[in-house]
């Protein structure tokens, strides 16, 4: 019975069979690398605002000019012109550390002139690691000023 | 000398040096150290000046008395430095050839005054290690460029040739390109500056 | 050009001069003229210690505070050494800049690799692990490393501007306030109430500008002006001794009183004929 069912149905219907090459690199999609990583440099053009969170624009809080500080700077810097002649302007730096104030030169001068003057106090015993930090650093200098670098042109 | 290690003189310690203000090793001194004697400031430095306190009394180093003689002071007077450079006491003759300014310069419309000592201020400035000499006049007030006219004219009489000059109008000063000083200053005082 | 320019000017001055001495010459003339608002104006001929010898003095108004309206309450001279200067506008920058920097100490700060905490030890072997070469943790190259050439704390910017080039800077700048009419000299501080808006008001009605800068001769002004200007922070009252070329900028107008003027003058005047050796010598910390 299955034999002459097949029979018949060759006889009545016989499928076209063609030949096709294989399609395989046609087919192929590209590697995908770093799947899942976003791109977060902008690369579409101008303009990179659309997408995503606003940057926050930090609120203008303008300075006030007319702080006493501010609106009383420079007093008594003719001091010496205008006052009784014996007070310098560099003593009404109240502001200014004492071992600064009006000290001008390299970072080596500065640094050795305030060990001078913190070595009369408790400097040393009480800051400890902050003093051993002043001489490494004098002594680190010391070598690279007097043996590593040039010094200027003679002035004459 | 043991007396002087005993005594809790400064010095001491002074010389011993660093050994000496180590605690353990101040047995050989003879006197105790205690951590209050080490530290070495007697009057105390603020870094502060806030945390300063206030001028309270101050103990003045000697005993004195005021007391006011005007004839005396004269003497007194006489030794301080001048507060200010004294105007020139008019004389027949300056021996030391000085010449004073006269009156009718301030007629002019032009003018240099003299300065605090007394002299013209006529320089000359030698820049480029002595390669460039520059006569300059400064102080000017008045027309500055019919003064510069007058001096090249000055100039080109004394010397036959063109001699140039620079006018800085804001900083009130000529400039003449060479050493002319001593003609500058016969002209000044030809002027009457 | 400039050399019209220098006789109109001087033309100017002479004219104005001349002007001025008609009005002092005749004590009528005076009073005829301020009669409506003020009958004794005084007119000050001052005795100078050191005589200006060719440019005029400058003449300026004496005005009062205690009343909204301005009244003038007489001329008084002020001396063209100080006041009526050319005023050199590099000096006054040079001078801007000296207060600027004289006071400044950077305090940034960053710490090398010697002062960043650890990194003593070698991270890893030199070799056979196949990474790259490294002897601390704290090398510049580490992520938390020391920093190379960063600010060290206590830069200073200290110099001090040459002494008379500091005197030619508050010339400079009064005698520009002066020509720009943005000085004026009042006769004394004294307001009828403590109340700001007056003061407010005053400022406004005279077009003295926002800010004000009252110059008085001494440490104590009168309790009613400090009072007002307690809350006005852009009028502000300094000593004579205070003035400085900064501030003077800062604010638009220059209200001194008539002896803070003169005491001014006198000071600089005193300099200007004095041995100034000892304050032109090099600065010396020590010695200052």
């Amino acid at each position: 019975m299955e034999w002459l069912s097949s029979t018949i149905l060759k006889t009545f219907w016989r499928p076209t069979v063609n030949t096709i090459r294989t399609r395989y690199h046609a087919d192929k999609t590209r590697l995908v690398r770093r799947y899942g990583y976003e791109e977060k440099i902008w690369s579409g053009g101008l303009m990179p605002r659309s997408e995503g969170r606003r940057l926050p624009i930090p609120e203008y809080r303008p300075l006030n000019p007319w702080t006493q500080r501010r609106a009383l700077f420079g007093q008594n810097d003719y001091i010496d012109i205008l006052g009784s002649g014996e007070l310098h302007p560099i003593k009404t730096l109240y502001t200014v550390p004492s071992w600064i104030k009006g000290v001008s030169g390299h970072e080596y001068h500065i640094l050795l002139r305030k060990k001078k003057m913190f070595a009369r106090t408790g400097a040393p015993t009480i800051r400890p690691t902050k003093w051993k930090e002043y001489e490494k650093r004098l002594s680190f200098l010391y070598r690279k000023l007097n043996r590593k670098t040039k010094t200027g042109p003679s002035p004459c | 000398m043991a007396t002087v290690w005993r005594s809790q003189c400064a010095f001491a310690r002074f010389f011993v040096g660093k050994t000496g203000r180590i605690l353990n090793n101040a047995a050989d001194l003879g006197i105790k150290l205690t951590p209050e004697s080490i530290s070495v400031s007697t009057t105390r430095s603020y870094s502060n000046y806030s945390h300063s306190p206030l001028v309270k009394k101050i103990k003045e180093q000697y005993d004195f008395e005021i007391e006011k003689n005007p004839p005396e002071w004269a003497y007194v007077e006489r030794l301080l430095p001048l507060e200010i450079i004294p105007p020139v006491q008019p004389k027949e003759t300056y021996p030391s050839g000085w010449i004073p300014p006269k009156e009718e310069a301030k007629d002019l419309p032009y003018f240099m005054p003299r300065t605090k000592n007394h002299e013209l201020p006529i320089y000359l400035v030698i820049t480029h290690k002595g390669q460039r000499k520059v006569s300059m006049l400064r102080k000017i007030e008045g027309d500055i460029w019919l003064m510069n006219d007058l001096i090249k004219e000055h100039l080109q009489k004394n010397f036959n040739r063109y001699i140039e000059t620079r006018v800085h109008e804001l900083g009130r000063f000529i400039e003449v390109k060479g050493d002319f000083v001593n003609s500058l200053r016969e002209w000044a005082y030809s002027k009457g500056f | 050009m400039s050399f019209s320019l220098i006789n109109a000017i001087r033309k100017l001055n002479i004219s104005t001069v001349s002007q001025i001495r008609l009005i002092s010459s005749g004590s009528t003339d005076v009073s005829n003229i301020n009669s409506h608002s003020n009958s004794d104006l005084n007119v000050t001929q001052k005795e100078w210690k050191f005589p200006p010898q060719f440019t005029k003095p400058r003449e300026v108004w004496i005005e009062n505070l205690d009343s909204i309206d301005e009244k003038k309450l007489g001329l008084f001279e002020l001396h063209p050494l100080v006041y009526a200067v050319l005023p050199r506008i590099d000096i006054i920058h040079r001078n801007v800049i000296w207060q600027r920097k004289f006071r400044w100490v950077s305090w940034a700060h960053t710490k090398t690799r010697a002062e960043v905490h650890g990194g003593g030890r070698k991270p890893w072997p030199q070799k056979g692990l196949g990474r790259a070469r490294h002897g601390s943790i704290r090398s510049p190259l580490w992520r938390g490393g020391g920093i190379v050439h960063g600010p060290r704390s206590g830069k200073t910017h200290f110099f001090m501007l040459p002494f008379h080039l500091r005197i030619h800077g508050l010339t400079s700048t009064l005698s520009a306030k002066f020509a720009q009419d943005d000085l004026h000299v009042v006769r004394n501080l004294e307001l009828p109430t403590e109340d700001p808006e007056y003061l407010a008001e005053l400022i406004e009605k005279r077009n003295w500008g926002p800010s004000v800068l009252i110059v008085d001769d001494n440490d104590y002004a009168p309790r009613n002006i400090t009072v007002a200007t307690e809350n006005l922070p852009h009028v502000n009252i300094i000593p004579f001794y205070g003035l400085n070329v900064y501030s003077m900028l800062k604010h638009d107008t220059l209200i001194i009183t008539q002896t803070a003027a003169e005491r001014i003058e006198e000071k600089i005047l005193q300099h200007l004929h004095s041995n100034t050796m000892p304050q032109q010598a090099k600065f010396k910390l020590n010695q200052v």
